[in-house]
């Protein structure tokens, strides 16, 4: 397990090289000149090209990739942002666990509402119960966070004024943000759980549990659930990567100070070292929960757990041709 | 009193395509200590009647449509669902055809049986987890396996772990849906045998589903014929295999090869066995039967008591006890 | 020579039982599925009803969408401005109407660029296995670590804006996820007897390819892209709502929704109205993504 865990986490390097080459080549092609912008209404051609050659904008393409990459591995210096000359490292430092309460708080209310209601649904299947809570996930399924804000603060903030439109100071100002990330959510969550729950409840081994005379709840919940909980896992783990890009949309509404009004800074002013920086930090970020996400495969079921331990097995199966594992 | 008596028990299959009529009418009768055997073809509604007894099919689709079904004495279809969750594993247990598939995949074999022993029986973790290493002691696994997962074993030791957890509780009734079905032939003798084992050193009762004459052959006091959810011929072991009456019957046991007789070519019953929701009118056999008459095909046959425990659903036996 | 016959005809049963099983099945049989499912039928009612909105633009409004007239700003929905007028003075009937031109027009672009590098690099992927499975996959892996949001609005930021651009950036995106689902699909369908079959009769990589496998892709990317539109609309409006993307003048619904954020408090009919159009062109093409999937693989409802 242990000896997985490391190749895992050995893999992740190139993954996160990988990204870092491709976000850094995005960045340097995508127009617009920062030094230009930065000097303002004091331009002068002197002064232009000082500052192109203080941050290095008039190097080659390779070798600015190079100094940023040396700079990254050798000091874990992100950069330091063209505008305010704040370094992005610091600045990140302050961000980061904004928009990291903002992700968990909306994963937990995804599953604390999502899941639940699937298994409701599923264990019903074909009730009143099940219809509505079908039903609300197919409503719900159609409703972009975005929408839901403007909506949710019109209805809530502007019409009844109980919630404040923006800001993190009180736990109010966070119940939209959360809600809005999570909405759309709590429906992909329903009906992969409900999906995942229906196929395990009508196999045989929970017909075993139920001839052995276990209640329909211990049923349930100590053999059907725990089968089931793969793909939900699954979900709840892509959807944190989902949250983190989408926080970048809802930060931008609730004007909250984090990650995502980071980016944005970043893109509008194209403030290169900021869109590299966070880029690479959310992706690490996601690299990590998938990791989370495999290692807790292994928990759950002991034959995926049986698969990591003997690792070499599979690659060698998955290379015998026409007997590929999907 | 007879342990088990299904008195004119009818399930219904009921969809949106249809009224699939699976089990009709079904009599049957189990004494202390005695294996009835259960025979037919796939979808004679052997499993629907045992998942029946347990009060496990699901519904919808499944539907009890009438009869009794008394244990003991005491209706199974008539009590509470708590009622029936002490009965279910305890006094009643079954033995699923898939061994494969029937135990949980994410649970250690031990835990699985020892959740049984602690459900029915008033004792601490310790004495059930003791009682299950027993358990399998019993059945021939390794106790250190115990904390394995169903993964790490073959389809017969899984199926002599589900026969463990079956037994565990020490049932008065044992339903074996096919118990063997699944695996390989030199594991099938022996899976068999220590089933017989441990029902006379346990003493209870067995109901055999299976399709091999062979099984029951070895291993039943009394066989009940099944096609197309009906009984067609029931009778003891003795009389089922010397008496061959009913041409269903017949038809089964010409479709075994046989060492002793010379013959050149199996005969096979002609035709498949009929769609569940358009059942033939009369005989439900009629059109396969080679003795067919045109009263077959609009009378329904009762079932003719030719012997005393003899009984034959079969229109030619009528004329003749007439 | 008699090799070659044998072959020859080995190979053409194996096809017209395949064949004759897949007419059975998939043509009539989903169609009729399709129809039987409610839910489906009003996803493609509303559907159909849209695309004849973005069609006939010119005859279902009124007034042309860039019209402005400062002496109408902020009007509440009356029986000429059915929705209301903007902060302009302009129909927001009229550009929602031409707005949903723009998003139906760039999710399917999207969803067509998308499709085909996914299942280019999938089929590709999934075919040959081995080491080019192995060095797909991994790029694959790198561009699923950024997640798919933040790569459409940082590609964005990089073309610029504008409706094809738009549909570049959010199109890769959906790339790797496609050509995850494809490669699957194919590995699945290769490993299957028929196919195993043809390969062992002679049949060349890419007789094998188009003959066998293409054809039961078609399926996933069927519902793939049904669904896909669905979310690639969501992901422009998304972009578009803050400020890449396609930019105004040009109404699209996002950014007709995020010029209305500053008059919240006043005006809701730039908020509601936007909504509403997102809203059900999002629940029409997940309803009928869903019945669609439903109606071509039975199994998976049952």
């Amino acid at each position: 397990m242990s000896r997985y865990i490391i190749k895992r986490l050995l893999w992740m390097i190139p993954v996160i090289l990988g990204v870092l080459v491709i976000v850094f080549t995005i960045s340097y092609f995508t127009p617009g000149d920062p030094a230009m912008s930065m000097l303002g209404t004091n331009y002068t051609e002197e002064s232009y090209v000082a500052l192109r050659e203080k941050l290095g904008l008039d190097k080659p393409f390779l070798v600015q990739l190079w100094n940023y990459l040396w700079g990254l591995i050798s000091r874990g210096d992100l950069g330091t942002s063209y505008i305010g000359s704040v370094p992005v490292a610091t600045e990140v430092v302050h961000r980061f666990p904004i928009t990291f309460k903002l992700g968990i708080m909306s994963v937990i209310v995804t599953t604390v509402i999502g899941v639940p209601l699937g298994i409701l649904s599923a264990t019903k299947q074909y009730s009143v119960a099940d219809y509505t809570v079908t039903s609300f996930a197919l409503i719900i399924a159609a409703i972009p966070n975005y929408v839901f804000a403007l909506l949710g603060l019109l209805l809530f903030a502007v019409k009844l004024g109980w919630l404040p439109v923006s800001g993190v100071d009180s736990w109010k100002s966070w119940v939209m943000p959360v809600a809005a990330n999570s909405f759309g959510f709590i429906a992909v969550i329903v009906r992969m759980t409900r999906t995942s729950m229906l196929e395990v409840i009508r196999s045989d081994y929970i017909r075993t549990a139920r001839s052995k005379g276990l209640r329909e709840r211990l049923v349930i919940w100590k053999h059907a659930f725990p089968n089931a909980l793969i793909p939900i896992v699954t979900v709840i783990g892509t959807q944190l990567s989902f949250i983190m890009a989408g926080s970048i949309i809802v930060e931008t509404i609730f004007s909250i100070p984090g990650m995502g009004t980071y980016i944005m800074t970043g893109i509008n002013s194209r403030d290169y070292p900021i869109i590299n920086g966070t880029v690479l930090l959310l992706s690490l970020c996601i690299c990590g929960m998938n990791l989370i996400v495999d290692i807790a495969y292994a928990f759950i079921d002991p034959r995926i757990k049986a698969q990591y331990e003997s690792g070499r097995k599979r690659v060698k199966k998955a290379k015998i041709p026409g007997k590929a594992v999907p | 009193m007879n342990l088990l008596e299904i008195k004119d028990l009818s399930i219904h299959y009921v969809t949106k395509e249809g009224t699939f009529k699976s089990v009709n009418h079904v009599n049957l009768e189990l004494e202390e200590g005695e294996t009835i055997g259960l025979v037919g073809e796939t979808g004679a509604g052997k499993t629907t009647t045992a998942l029946g007894i347990l009060r496990l099919l699901q519904s919808p689709p499944a539907k009890i449509v009438s009869g009794e079904i008394l244990f003991k004495g005491t209706d199974l279809l008539k009590v509470s669902e708590e009622e029936m969750q002490k009965i279910r594993g305890n006094d009643i247990a079954m033995i699923f055809q898939d061994p494969m598939t029937a135990l949980n995949p994410i649970m250690r074999v031990g835990d699985q049986i020892t959740e049984v022993i602690e459900l029915h029986n008033d004792c601490t973790h310790e004495e059930a987890r003791k009682r299950m290493r027993n358990m399998l002691e019993l059945v021939g696994i390794n106790v250190e396996r115990a904390r394995e997962f169903p993964h790490q074993f073959s389809g017969g030791m899984k199926q002599r772990v589900v026969i463990a957890m079956a037994l565990a509780c020490n049932p008065h009734l044992l339903i074996a849906d096919e118990p063997t079905t699944a695996l390989d032939v030199t594991i099938q003798a022996q899976v068999l045998e220590m089933m017989n084992e441990l029902k006379e050193k346990l003493g209870t009762s067995m109901i055999l589903i299976t399709h091999d004459l062979g099984i029951v052959a070895s291993n039943c006091d009394k066989v009940a014929i099944m096609y197309a959810g009906e009984i067609v011929e029931y009778g003891s072991l003795e009389q089922i295999f010397h008496h061959i009456s009913h041409p269903y019957t017949e038809g089964l046991f010409n479709s075994i090869p046989s060492l002793d007789k010379d013959v050149d070519r199996l005969k096979p019953i002609k035709g498949l066995m009929p769609d569940p929701s358009a059942l033939p009118e009369g005989c439900k056999f009629n059109p396969r039967c080679q003795y067919c008459t045109e009263k077959c095909r609009t009378t329904e046959p009762p079932l003719y008591e030719i012997q005393p425990g003899h009984l034959v659903r079969c229109l030619r036996y009528g004329e003749e006890g007439q | 020579m008699i090799i070659t016959m044998l072959t020859g005809g080995g190979e053409e049963q194996i096809e017209s039982l395949e064949n004759a099983a897949r007419r059975h099945t998939q043509a009539g049989d989903v169609f009729r599925r399709l129809l039987n499912n409610k839910l489906g039928m009003i996803g493609l009612c509303i559907v159909i009803v849209l695309l004849f909105l973005t069609i006939f633009s010119g005859v279902v409004t009124k007034f042309p969408y860039e019209e402005q007239d400062f002496g109408n700003r902020f009007q509440f929905p009356d029986p000429v401005h059915i929705m209301g007028t903007d902060n302009f003075g302009r129909d927001i009937w009229s550009r929602l109407v031409y707005g949903g031109r723009i998003s139906l027009l760039v999710a399917v672009i999207s969803v067509a660029i998308s499709l085909t590098c996914g299942v280019i690099l999938g089929s590709v992927a999934g075919y040959f296995g081995g080491k080019v499975d192995i060095t797909i996959m991994r790029i694959l892996d790198i561009l699923m670590a950024i997640p798919g949001l933040l790569m459409a609005i940082a590609v964005s930021a990089m073309l610029g804006s504008g409706p094809v651009k738009t549909a570049m950036a959010i199109s890769i995106s959906g790339i790797p996820a496609s050509a995850r689902l494809i490669r699957s699909t194919v590995m699945s369908i290769k490993s299957n007897e028929y196919v195993e079959a043809a390969v062992a009769t002679g049949s060349t990589n890419r007789r094998v390819i188009f003959r066998h496998i293409l054809p039961n892709v078609i399926a996933p990317i069927i519902v793939n892209s049904t669904l896909g539109i669905g979310g690639n609309i969501m992901a422009i409006s998304g972009l578009s709502f803050i400020g890449l993307g396609v930019q105004p003048p040009t109404p699209e619904w996002g950014s007709i929704l995020s010029s209305g954020r500053p008059y919240l408090r006043d005006f809701w009919p730039m908020i509601v109205f936007p909504s509403l159009f997102i809203m059900l062109t999002l629940f029409a093409f997940n309803l009928l993504g869903d019945a669609l999937r439903d109606a071509l693989d039975p199994k998976l409802k049952k």
